[in-house]
């Protein structure tokens, strides 16, 4: 099957196939890789008069220093399904593929988000026309894109009613739709902020719950927040201690789709747009100060488990193009966590000997689905794109549902779908395009759904049995992520391999840290799937307590030059004191959470304090912080190389002790 | 027995009669607390009454408005009839049924809240004096008194809350969809107004007006607190399930007025020429607006918003004060005069 053109758009096509009935909506967010300029393809959109189909932000076709280049070949847009399913030709109208001819060979893939609620209207960008100053500002801009922002916490404000922030954009389309150059969500100006901080100040004390509900801020009802929490550690400040080299914020809040939707795949479209516009709105602020353009750290503590892990996922491809393009300009870091599945058994990694004519290789995984999940699940199986020999991978798998159905040898480029073409449940894509790593995805209905006529797959043990038909290889399979944030209803649930021989805990009872080689599954290979680009930072999280790794922190190898994350940050202060303490929504408060995301921030802050004082920011300068800082720097090649970087970076007062102190 | 064993002969009246004095709310101090608390409860309830009635608003007639009156009752020396001259407290108009309609919708809203509040919930279904001693220092061997006066006025509350319920009957949540699910027991009485949000906005008022006589002047920071505290023990409510938030802007109005009313008898009208009452018109509140607390009631300066389109201020007169309501008073605020909270 020669489909060696065709654009890739894995995610797109088992939404197409199964008519959208488990992402409902008529418009969704993409994140497109194309053939050419973002900007010149924001150009085609229009030219091709079909806004009933497709949309691009009008910052794409704002000529701008980054998206004229020739090489920023990626672009935020939305489409309808109709769209989508022409673009992938699957259930697709005559009429829609007629009308979408000249669009399609512009884009190489399509990369499937939420579903966007609203299609914005054109709403051209403020752009800094100005020529900017070549005097060097004395501040440097952090960023974060997270969900629940509590921007009016005290921790981001410089006295009590001035509030850090130079722009705060609330993705939410609900909350609004005037955001200059994207046309959906509510931007908030330093200026509006601090009206609303002074309008709801009563007695000396903001009225938070005041200045949320006056601005549709409804994701920090909770006493605790994932994205606060982050943007604590990463720049929050006590009112004293703020000073004029404090760094400039910008927040950027994911819609709320984004978080609830579990696969964390599907959060690349509004991330490309987050980033553009922190970018472009770090020009404006250069250009109110009359200085050159602002060193930015973006921190973005968001992982998602399958993928290539070679740094070629459409958003990794998309962040090493901004960094780089930025770099010409000033500096650029966006810092990412490590993961947190270490022990998630997601990861399955195993040689398959050569076939020959007396002996076929077989290797059977057993995907393990739970019941009541109510979110679609996925496994990646990533193939070499050459083997040793020079010849490439030559596979055939065949599923064993739970209920006992066998479906035929899937070869390369076949698909399969059961139980049948209109009501399908499971489906098998075996991708094989030249020049590209060969890979085999699995998708499967959710196994709960609340309707009056469920199509659900059954929960339970979904057996993948690989044959080998080629020369010696490796296999390596992930489990995506399809668990339920901190913080939300609960919808999906992880599913993941399962192995007999895997042993999860050693003979004391601790969660067991080594891999077993008995086992296909494999703890090592589980580094965010979001994170194996070539110029982000990404940072794998510590205890305080012994200095080890938290026994989640995902680890490398990946295939890049680098064989893990670049440095590792506290995320526990010990085994029994989980988590990181730092800001809860409320001003005053203070809660414990864990993981690589808030180990990440740590170092956002640190780049940040970098930039300020114009020192190296970049990866490299964060590896050599790391392993300059720790005396106990893992030996370069080592194992836990794979787990902590470089080194740890932990300064003598990491962000808890300071909170305990205070607490204290 | 041990009267057989010491009594000896009888020698009849040996210790002078000191009668007390007829009706002399110094007498108080010497009843038990419950009968004071039934003496207090006759003095408050004796001079209320409440009515169905036609009520005039904007030139239209609306045939079932329901008020809560005070009698100022007076007798001359003369003639010892009473004679009660009634002057308003608060005036409801239960909302339409589009407005109820439409406020479901923060029912499922609130719902994302219960796994971070469901602890707080829970111990708020009794009295919610736990969370009042946490912002200013209640303790029942140190302030019994006050106690006694809280108590007091939550009977109050409690009495009239039921009544206007009773009289307007709403329906509660639960009963326009069975996805609400409340956390707790839906409570056996009408939905609007929210007795929670009555007694807790009620008790905030009368605590921050006691604390300004104890301090010489009130603390906008501790009426800020203590109104804090009071909405989100009421909005807890919305999050449990079983109110809606018009219930709880209701309640807040019913609350302070019915705190004014009580404190203007225990100590006098503080601005006597001010004492409006409120009508609160429910078909006016509109059925998606959530409830603000600071939208009615600025704690700073305990000054009450004239503007809101679902409320009339309509003129009234300050109760006479009650000289058994100042006893108490009185008292409450010297127990905290002798602790040694604010030196």
């Amino acid at each position: 099957m020669d489909d060696d053109d065709r654009l890739i758009a894995p995610y797109v096509e088992w939404a197409a196939a199964t008519d959208f009935r488990y992402l409902e909506g008529n418009w969704f967010r993409v994140l497109l890789e194309l053939n050419g300029s973002a900007a010149s393809f924001a150009g085609a959109v229009t030219d091709a008069r079909i806004a009933d189909l497709v949309r691009v932000p009008s910052i794409y076709r704002t000529p701008s220093r980054e998206f004229d280049r020739e090489d920023m070949t990626f672009c935020m847009a939305i489409m309808t399904q109709d769209a989508l399913k022409a673009f992938v030709d699957i259930g697709a109208r005559d009429q829609i593929v007629a009308r979408l001819r000249t669009l399609s060979p512009l884009i190489r893939r399509i990369e499937l988000g939420t579903p966007a609620l609203t299609q914005f209207e054109p709403s051209p960008a403020e752009v800094s026309t100005e020529p900017l100053l070549s005097v060097p500002s004395q501040k440097a801009i952090v960023a974060i894109i997270d969900d629940g922002l509590a921007f009016a916490h005290e921790r981001f404000r410089s006295a009590n009613t001035k509030t850090r922030f130079k722009y705060f954009w609330n993705q939410d389309e609900s909350t609004g739709s005037s955001t200059a150059g994207f046309g959906w969500g509510l931007e908030l100006t330093q200026c509006q902020i601090n009206d609303h901080l002074e309008d709801c100040n009563h007695c000396g004390i903001v009225d938070e719950d005041e200045v949320y509900r006056r601005t549709s801020q409804n994701l920090v009802a909770r006493r605790a927040s994932h994205g606060t929490h982050v943007m604590d550690v990463a720049c929050g400040l006590d009112m004293n201690d703020v000073g004029d080299d404090s760094p400039y914020l910008i927040g950027v809040q994911l819609p709320k789709w984004v978080t609830q939707e579990t696969s964390g795949a599907l959060l690349t479209p509004v991330v490309h747009a987050a980033i553009a516009y922190i970018l472009n709105r770090a020009d404006l602020i250069a250009a109110e100060d009359d200085t050159a353009p602002l060193p930015i750290v973006i921190n973005l503590s968001y992982g998602s488990i399958a993928g290539p892990h070679d740094g070629s996922g459409p958003l990794e491809a998309a962040l090493d193009q901004w960094i780089a393009a930025r770099q010409l300009v000033a500096p650029l870091s966006i810092v990412l966590p490590a993961g947190n599945n270490y022990l998630s058994r997601c990861h399955a990694s195993f040689r398959m000997a050569a076939w020959t004519k007396t002996h076929t290789p077989v290797q059977q995984l057993n995907w393990r689905v739970q019941p009541d999940d109510k979110a679609s699940s996925f496994v990646e199986i990533w193939l070499p794109k050459l083997l040793q020999d020079g010849t490439r991978p030559n596979l055939a798998i065949r599923i064993e549902t739970p209920t006992g159905e066998y479906s035929p040898p899937i070869k390369r480029g076949e698909e399969w779908r059961w139980p049948s073409h209109n009501d399908l449940r499971f489906r098998a894509r075996y991708y094989h395009r030249a020049g590209r790593r060969p890979w085999i995805k699995l998708a499967m209905a959710p196994t709960s759904e609340m309707t009056s006529h469920p199509r659900t797959a059954p929960s339970g043990t979904w057996k993948i049995i690989i044959e080998n038909h080629g020369s010696a290889i490796d296999v390596e399979a992930w489990v995506q992520r399809g668990d339920t944030p901190f913080g939300h209803p609960l919808w999906g649930r992880q599913s993941r391999f399962d192995d007999p021989n895997y042993v999860r805990f050693d003979l004391a009872g601790r969660p067991k840290q080594q891999d077993d080689l008995s086992s296909v599954i494999r703890r090592r290979g589980t580094q965010n799937a979001l994170a194996t680009g070539k110029h982000v930072t990404v940072i794998g999280g510590i205890r305080l307590s012994d200095r080890t790794a938290s026994e989640y922190s995902g680890s490398g190898p990946i295939q890049t030059p680098l064989t893990g994350p670049d440095a590792s940050a506290i995320a526990d202060d010990s085994v029994a004191l989980h988590g990181v303490l730092a800001a809860g929504t409320r001003s005053g408060s203070t809660v414990a959470l864990r993981g690589t995301s808030v180990g990440a921030p740590q170092v956002t802050r640190r780049i940040s304090e970098q930039m300020t004082k114009r020192l190296p920011s970049d990866r490299v300068a964060v590896q050599l912080l790391a392993r300059n800082g720790d005396p106990n720097a893992p030996l370069p090649g080592s194992p836990l190389e794979e787990r902590l970087g470089k080194g740890r970076i932990a300064g003598p007062e990491p962000v808890s002790a300071d909170f305990r102190r205070k607490g204290a | 027995m041990q009267r057989d064993g010491i009594v000896g002969t009888w020698q009849g009246p040996t210790l002078p009669l000191n009668q007390r004095l007829i009706d002399n709310p110094g007498n108080l101090k010497d009843w038990e607390p419950w009968v004071r608390g039934a003496i207090i409860d006759f003095e408050l309830l004796s001079n209320l009454h409440f009515s169905k009635h036609p009520e005039t608003i904007a030139q239209t007639s609306v045939p079932d408005a329901v008020t809560v009156w005070s009698l100022n009752i007076t007798t001359s020396q003369n003639n010892p009839v009473p004679a009660a001259a009634p002057s308003r407290i608060t005036t409801f108009v239960r909302p339409d049924d589009q407005v109820f309609l439409e406020q479901l919708q923060f029912l499922d809203q609130y719902s994302d809240l219960r796994e971070d509040r469901a602890a707080e919930i829970i111990s708020q279904l009794g009295p919610q004096y736990a969370f009042w001693s946490s912002v200013v220092y209640l303790h029942p061997d140190r302030t019994k008194k006050t106690i006694e006066l809280l108590d007091a006025a939550l009977r109050l509350a409690n009495f009239v809350e039921m009544r206007v319920k009773h009289a307007l009957a709403c329906r509660r949540p639960n009963e326009l969809s069975p996805q609400v699910q409340p956390m707790i027991l839906t409570p056996g009485h009408g939905t609007f107004p929210s007795g929670h949000s009555t007694e807790n906005h009620m008790v905030a008022r009368i605590l921050w007006e006691l604390l300004g006589d104890v301090l010489g002047s009130t603390s906008p920071e501790i009426g800020e607190q203590l109104m804090r505290a009071a909405a989100r023990i009421a909005v807890n409510r919305t999050v449990a399930g079983v109110h809606f938030p018009i219930d709880t802007a209701a309640g807040q109005v019913l609350g302070l007025a019915l705190a004014r009313h009580f404190i203007a008898r225990a100590k006098g009208a503080t601005t006597a020429s001010q004492f409006d009452a409120w009508r609160f018109d429910g078909r006016r509140y509109p059925g998606n607006r959530d409830f603000d607390f600071h939208e009615f009631y600025d704690p700073a300066t305990g000054v009450e918003n004239h503007n809101l389109a679902y409320l009339d201020p309509l003129p009234s007169t300050a109760p006479a004060v009650s000289n058994i309501l100042n006893w108490l008073w009185t008292e409450s605020v010297k127990e905290w005069s002798t602790a040694p909270l604010f030196p």
